[in-house]
């Protein structure tokens, strides 16, 4: 399958020699006050498997990720109080495959924001650089920001990636 | 663990994000002392990947923008050994002036993971990381024998 997959397997990006040579970019941390709603909510919703490895952790991988392959885990650590909450801008995200998708997902978010404890859901709109892209944001209650998003072909980021680091004459006329 | 289909069909856990206040030297301290894998477009939003199908966007943002990531909300970069982890940690304090490295925790053995954890240039904080076997298959492998 093209796309994505074959990222690791190209030699783009990278220095000749590292101080640190990490074997995986694997998982993310973020706090939450209500962990039983976090999971409630990545289970149920985002479509992540959760583990709890004790009362006050969560591990979570996506259903989406390939059988004997690399994964990325999200862990999620129960706090009384998120020290740092988290900026929009730094956030989570959550690729479908439409804008239908997109749209579905914010009704549906919406119309269960008590049951998922969010506190804010945003509305779509065209967003990033160039608003090439259709997305929304939402936050919950630990003050951690998702963002769902239409990426229909994986193959976009497969060419960007491929260019390499982008001369700024060439992107002014693009 | 759940075996029922998500009320959102079809996604993909895709990305998570954070910060650069000057692009240039925020991806060589990525690619040359973390090791990481990092593409530049010319108005500084990077994307950075090692070894999966995840990216981090990162983000450029103004010089007088703080810090906007807390320490509970971690990068983890695995490597291969214990010894890795000790080693990262040594080069980091030696090399702490040269790469602007703000934060930089002790080495700590939590279970079977040895780990510390290092706030970058920009603020950003990364968990450099050892746990023997395959990613976290044992603790899923588990939850699923349960369930």
């Amino acid at each position: 399958m093209p796309g994505l997959d074959q990222l690791p397997s190209k030699d783009w990006g990278k220095s000749a020699a590292s101080v640190i040579k990490p074997v995986l970019l694997s998982r993310g941390t973020f706090e939450t006050i209500d962990i039983v709603r976090t999971r409630r909510l990545c289970e149920e919703v985002l479509g992540f498997h959760c583990v709890a490895p004790a009362p006050d952790r969560l591990f979570m991988r996506h259903r989406s990720d390939r059988p004997g392959g690399t994964y990325w885990v999200l862990e999620a650590r129960a706090v009384p109080e998120v020290r740092t909450p988290q900026h929009m801008t730094n956030h989570w995200g959550i690729w479908v495959p439409s804008r239908a998708h997109v749209d579905a997902a914010c009704e549906l978010l919406n119309a269960n924001k008590e049951k998922y404890g969010l506190v804010r859901v945003q509305h779509p709109r065209q967003t990033h650089e160039g608003a090439r892209d259709y997305s929304f944001y939402f936050e919950d209650v630990s003050r951690v920001w998702w963002e769902i998003g239409e990426h229909p072909n994986e193959d976009e980021f497969m060419e960007l990636f491929g260019h390499g680091d982008w001369d700024r004459r060439e992107e002014a006329t693009r | 663990m759940s075996v029922q289909q998500p009320l959102i069909d079809g996604s993909v856990f895709s990305h998570g994000t954070m910060d650069s206040r000057n692009p240039e030297k925020t991806q060589r301290f990525l690619q040359e002392f973390l090791g990481i894998r990092s593409v530049r477009k010319s108005k500084g939003t990077q994307y950075v990947w090692q070894g999966g199908r995840w990216i981090i966007a990162c983000l450029a943002v103004g010089s007088n923008v703080p810090p906007r990531q807390g320490e509970g909300f971690r990068f983890g970069l695995l490597v291969a050994t214990p010894e890795e982890v000790d080693a990262a940690h040594d080069a980091a304090v030696a090399q702490r002036a040269q790469w602007e490295i703000q934060e930089i925790r002790p080495v700590r053995v939590e279970g079977d993971t040895r780990a510390f954890w290092l706030q970058d240039l920009d603020g950003n904080w990364w968990e450099i990381y050892h746990r023997p076997g395959h990613l976290y298959d044992d603790l899923f492998a588990r939850e699923a024998a349960l369930a």
